[in-house]
């Protein structure tokens, strides 16, 4: 391979990107409104759940209970009502997710220290969020009963309650369950995958459509050097995207490093090179821009999406997909950096996921250069 | 450049041995065997499929051959490929640079490619530019650039490391008379370096100006010699019959005489006969019992053309002539009401694109079934005067008529009444033939009975009787072109645009379009054609030369050339033509001296003069075999001397020449 014809390459690559400015711009918004858009809509935190009252007992206890639901961050109180009608009207309308009876008796019982019942319903239609809100309200409730125990002991003057077993509920590495910092370095692989595949792509499949290749053919550029020299601005691209979601993530999206940021940024250029190659390669075969384009995006985005542990767990899936999440790339670029953004680990651990990304990478280098036939045919 | 030390003088620079290649089922290239010598400019000729680029791909190591082997520079071509991309230099037929790149970093990314080095580079490419006369240009994108000037950057690409052989394919296509001139000079440039080059064309004039020719058809090469060698393979004389009814002689003469073929060029008869004298004498009886006038008869010296046409228009893949005559009851109901109507006026037409007036106060007549020309640059503002007139495009300012419909105003009276068939051919791909002519039946809204006449019809007229069913994308150039003129015409409008129809078809193809062409006109068709090719112009009733956007001249192919043109032409013959062209160009009363075919035309004010000048430059450099004769101009020396005078005039009026 010659340096200087390489170096050409990149150079002529270079000012193509800078004279389309289409395309610039489009690499480096994309990842902008991909990281704004998934940062903020994606979030799977319970928060203001719309919520709907009949309150039978309209009693103080009832309010004390109800006031516990308004000040809990994750319910938003929208109305109260006097029928079921009126609260199914709110539940079928969508305006509420759920809803609370509270018996008529409910401040006595409480009072009389019986077992008292609160109904909770959900709206069913959206499983998750409703399981979750149930959930959510239950625990509240449960707060308030353990609350109302206390008082009465107190009252009874048998002191504190000590419950017999009582769960310590910590979770390391995310200690406030903020679905951001388990999201954004999903985000980080989602972007790169896009931007990537999707740039390189059209290059090869340009040459070939605007008769240029031809006349590259018969000098003396070789085909390695022609396929390196064409990676080389975009990987600069790529890595300049990366720069930007960490920078964003850490100041819009408060999500901190707690490991290594050269290991961080090592790993993604990895991971960077497996996705160029792989835009290139669906360029070099289809020698279409529109087609490699699309293909790119779809092939790109989809099983970065779903089959990558991204949003959904992998431990979840029924075993054929779990088997193909193997072959996901971003598999074990999405772990890396979960490990390196929340756990701070390093290779020590990580090696096997690395490992994977390499050879992913060299497998995509390697098939570009076995694809590409330097001859017209 | 330095003497060869890999290739001596006396051994082939390009050497093909039994060279074959086989796409599928077909034979593209069948055993091919050729040797191009260092300080030779050798022609490849052939019709559109012959095989010609093929040849050329596998010489330049683009394209691995079926079987055979090849030597550039005495390295062979599959096994040594990268040792032959040193030495070579190859142009494609497409456009191969970057349009988004300027001139200067086009050229750098070449020089890095060769790896040409920083020392000598600066000087090469500074040679380079003067060379090509791009020095101007060297910050502008390579997509801005004309036609011909684009091609010159790519040849200064493909020469910026001094290269030992030269494979061009097609290089002059669609480039106009000037930037040929150039791009000719260059040849020779190289040539006298001792570089070898080998090229196709479709100009057969070009071919003339070759050292030797090869006639390809078939993938197989049929004929290898000097011009003068291969004209000698014509079969039959040429005899021509001057008149201003050459179309209404040649309807008479058809029936009556026995020729091998018989075409009208302009005001021109073309006969080509086996017996002369008897043909000679029956044609002058038969023009005299119908009293025609005649200017001259006489005998004439095949061109290069005439051999093509001669001995490759008998293969299937060309029309018989047959179908023309079913053409004639086609356009029957045009020609009853053909008189000398005005079918297209227009009067100051212009218009403006922001700053830039592509088409600057135009004024002209067409009458009802003439075949009017439209000659001039690229870009010289041609197109946008066809779609204007189309009611494609909104003039700024001016007015016209066509057909009786006003162009601002009547755009969709004018659609139902006009053919249009553009540069590229707009025929689908992906479509048969058929499909192709129902699709465009239905945008005329033809249907039912009439649409099977016409299908029929145009399927005919096309030559594709055997090839209704094809996919449009395996025709050949002459075909597809045929077949975008049946779609054009399917609703049988009085008046049709042909924008470049002919640009980049073989000759033979070309002669067969212009046969469609005339038949038009016969049937009272107004034809409004825009070319390249000077000798096509000269086949037109009438020509206005565009030049910036204006017209700088019009009127018959005669009356241009007698009237317009002040200067006088001397034809040279001589043996290397070109190395006198320079030393010519310097002695008093000279204006220019460019190659034509396979002589020298010599630009004078005054011929008489001139010749004494020329006379003793011969004899002082002991030129015996040459021959001088002072001649009526052709359509390509009108062109460029009437180009050169509009740029002589800017040139005194405002700042240095900058042609676009």
């Amino acid at each position: 391979m010659n340096l200087r014809r390489l170096a050409a390459v990149a150079r002529k690559e270079t000012l193509h990107l800078i004279r389309d400015w289409r395309s610039l711009t489009l690499a480096l918004a994309i990842p902008l409104i991909l990281i704004l858009l998934y940062g903020y809509a994606l979030t799977l935190d319970l928060r203001q759940v719309p919520t709907v009252v009949w309150d039978q007992s309209k009693t103080s206890t009832s309010r004390e209970l109800l006031s516990l639901f308004q000040n809990s961050p994750s319910f938003s109180i929208r109305g109260y009502y006097d029928s079921f009608t009126g609260l199914q009207k709110e539940l079928d309308s969508g305006r509420a997710m759920i809803a609370l009876v509270i018996p008529a008796d409910f401040a006595n019982k409480v009072q009389a220290a019986k077992p008292v019942k609160i109904q909770i319903i959900g709206d069913g239609s959206d499983a998750n969020t409703s399981r979750l809100s149930m959930n959510y309200a239950a625990a509240v409730a449960g707060l308030f009963a353990r609350t109302v125990a206390a008082e009465q002991m107190q009252l009874k003057g048998r002191g504190e309650l000590k419950p017999p077993v009582e769960m310590k509920e910590r979770s390391w590495y995310n200690p406030d369950l903020r679905s951001q910092n388990v999201l954004i370095p999903g985000i980080i692989a989602l972007v790169m995958i896009v931007v990537a595949a999707m740039l390189t792509s059209t290059t090869i499949a340009r040459e070939w459509e605007t008769g240029t290749m031809e006349q590259l053919i018969s000098t003396p550029l070789r085909a390695p050097e022609l396929i390196f020299g064409k990676v080389v601005p975009y990987f600069v691209i790529g890595m300049t995207d990366v720069v930007m979601a960490v920078l964003m993530g850490k100041y819009i999206f408060a999500v901190p490093i707690v490991g290594s940021t050269l290991l961080l940024f090592a790993m993604s250029a990895l991971f960077l090179i497996g996705a160029l190659f792989f835009g290139m390669t669906l360029s070099i075969t289809l020698k279409s821009q529109v087609l490699a384009n699309q293909i790119a995006i779809v092939a790109g985005f989809l099983p970065t999406l779903l089959l990558s542990g991204f949003v959904f767990a992998i431990e979840n899936m029924p075993l054929p997909l779990q088997l193909i999440t193997y072959i996901v790339p971003a598999r074990y670029f999405i772990a890396i950096l979960r490990g390196i953004y929340l756990k701070g680990i390093g290779l020590e651990i990580l090696w096997a996921d690395a490992l994977f990304l390499g050879i992913y990478s060299l497998f995509m280098i390697i098939r570009a250069n076995r694809a590409f036939k330097f001859k017209l045919e | 450049m330095q003497p060869n030390t890999t290739t001596p003088e006396n051994l082939p620079a390009i050497e093909a041995d039994g060279l074959s290649k086989t796409f599928g089922e077909v034979k593209a290239v069948d055993r091919l065997t050729l040797q191009v010598y260092p300080g030779e400019i050798f022609g490849l000729v052939g019709p559109d499929g012959a095989g010609k680029s093929t040849s050329l791909r596998m010489l330049a190591s683009i394209m691995d051959p079926s079987s055979g082997s090849a030597r550039i520079a005495g390295c062979d071509v599959s096994r040594e490929a990268a040792k032959v991309k040193e030495h070579l230099a190859y142009m494609s037929q497409q456009f191969g640079l970057y349009r988004d790149l300027t001139v200067q970093e086009n050229i750098d990314f070449y020089a890095d490619l060769y790896g040409v080095t920083q020392k000598g580079r600066k000087a090469r490419i500074e040679e380079l530019l003067d060379f090509s006369h791009m020095r101007p240009f060297v910050n502008r994108r390579a997509g801005d650039l004309s036609g011909g000037m684009k091609q010159k950057l790519q040849l200064a690409c493909a020469l910026i490391h001094t290269p030992k052989v030269l494979l061009l394919d097609e290089p002059t296509n669609g480039v106009d008379p000037l930037s040929r001139r150039d791009f000719w000079r260059i040849l020779h440039r190289l040539r006298q370096d001792r570089v070898s080059i080998l090229l196709t064309t479709a100009y057969l004039d070009e071919a003339e100006r070759c050292d030797r020719v090869g006639l390809i058809n078939q993938g197989r090469i049929i004929a290898v010699g000097t011009p003068e060698e291969i004209k000698r393979l014509m079969q039959g004389r040429i005899l021509t019959i001057r008149s201003n009814e050459a179309r209404k002689i040649l309807a008479i003469l058809q029936g009556r005489l026995s020729t091998i073929s018989a075409n009208v060029f302009g005001d021109t008869v073309h006969l080509v006969c086996r017996d002369i004298e008897e043909t000679e004498k029956l044609a002058r009886q038969v023009i005299q019992e119908a009293g025609y006038p005649v200017n001259q008869i006489q005998e004439a010296p095949p061109t290069l053309e005439d051999v093509f046409v001669s001995v490759l228009g008998h293969d299937g893949s060309h029309p018989t002539r047959k179908p023309l005559r079913q053409q004639k009851q086609a356009f029957a109901s045009h020609a009853a009401t053909a008189s000398r109507e005005i079918a297209v006026e227009v009067q100051h037409l212009t218009r403006r694109f922001d700053s830039f007036i592509a088409v600057d106060d135009m004024s002209f007549q067409v009458q009802r079934g003439q075949i009017f020309g439209f000659l001039g640059p690229n870009g010289a503002g041609k197109s946008t005067t066809i779609r204007m007139l189309c009611g494609l495009l909104r003039p700024s300012s001016g007015n016209g008529t066509v057909a009786g419909f006003n162009i601002r105003t009547e755009t969709e009276e004018i659609k139902l009444r006009i053919g249009y068939m553009s540069q590229k051919f707009s025929l689908y791909e992906d479509l048969t033939v058929e499909e192709n002519i129902d699709f465009y039946g239905g945008i005329y809204g033809l249907s039912g009975n009439r649409l099977d006449l016409r299908r029929d019809w145009a399927v005919e007229m096309a030559g594709l009787t055997e090839h209704r069913k094809s996919l449009t994308a395996v025709l050949s150039g002459g075909w597809k072109q045929r077949l975008a003129l049946a779609c054009a015409i399917l609703h049988e409008p009085p008046i049709v645009f042909l924008d470049e129809p002919t640009s980049g078809v073989d000759p033979l193809s070309r002669r067969r379009f212009w046969d469609l062409i005339y038949s038009m006109a016969d049937q009272g068709i107004t034809v409004f054609v825009t070319t390249h090719y000077m000798e096509e112009a000269e086949y037109c009733d009438r020509i206005a030369l565009i030049y910036g956007g204006k017209m700088i001249a019009a009127g018959s192919p005669l009356e241009l050339k007698t009237r317009s043109m002040q200067d006088e032409i001397i034809d040279l013959r001589c043996p290397d033509p070109q190395a006198l062209a320079e030393p010519l160009r310097l002695l008093p009363g000279v204006r220019d001296a460019a190659l034509f075919g396979s002589g020298l035309h010599i630009v004078t004010a005054d011929a008489e003069a001139a010749r004494k000048e020329i006379n003793r430059f011969l004899q002082e450099n002991s030129i015996a075999e040459a021959t001088l004769a002072t001649i009526l101009p052709s359509m390509e020396d009108v062109f460029v001397s009437l180009i050169e005078e509009v740029d002589r005039r800017n040139l005194s009026a405002d700042q240095p020449g900058d042609r676009p």
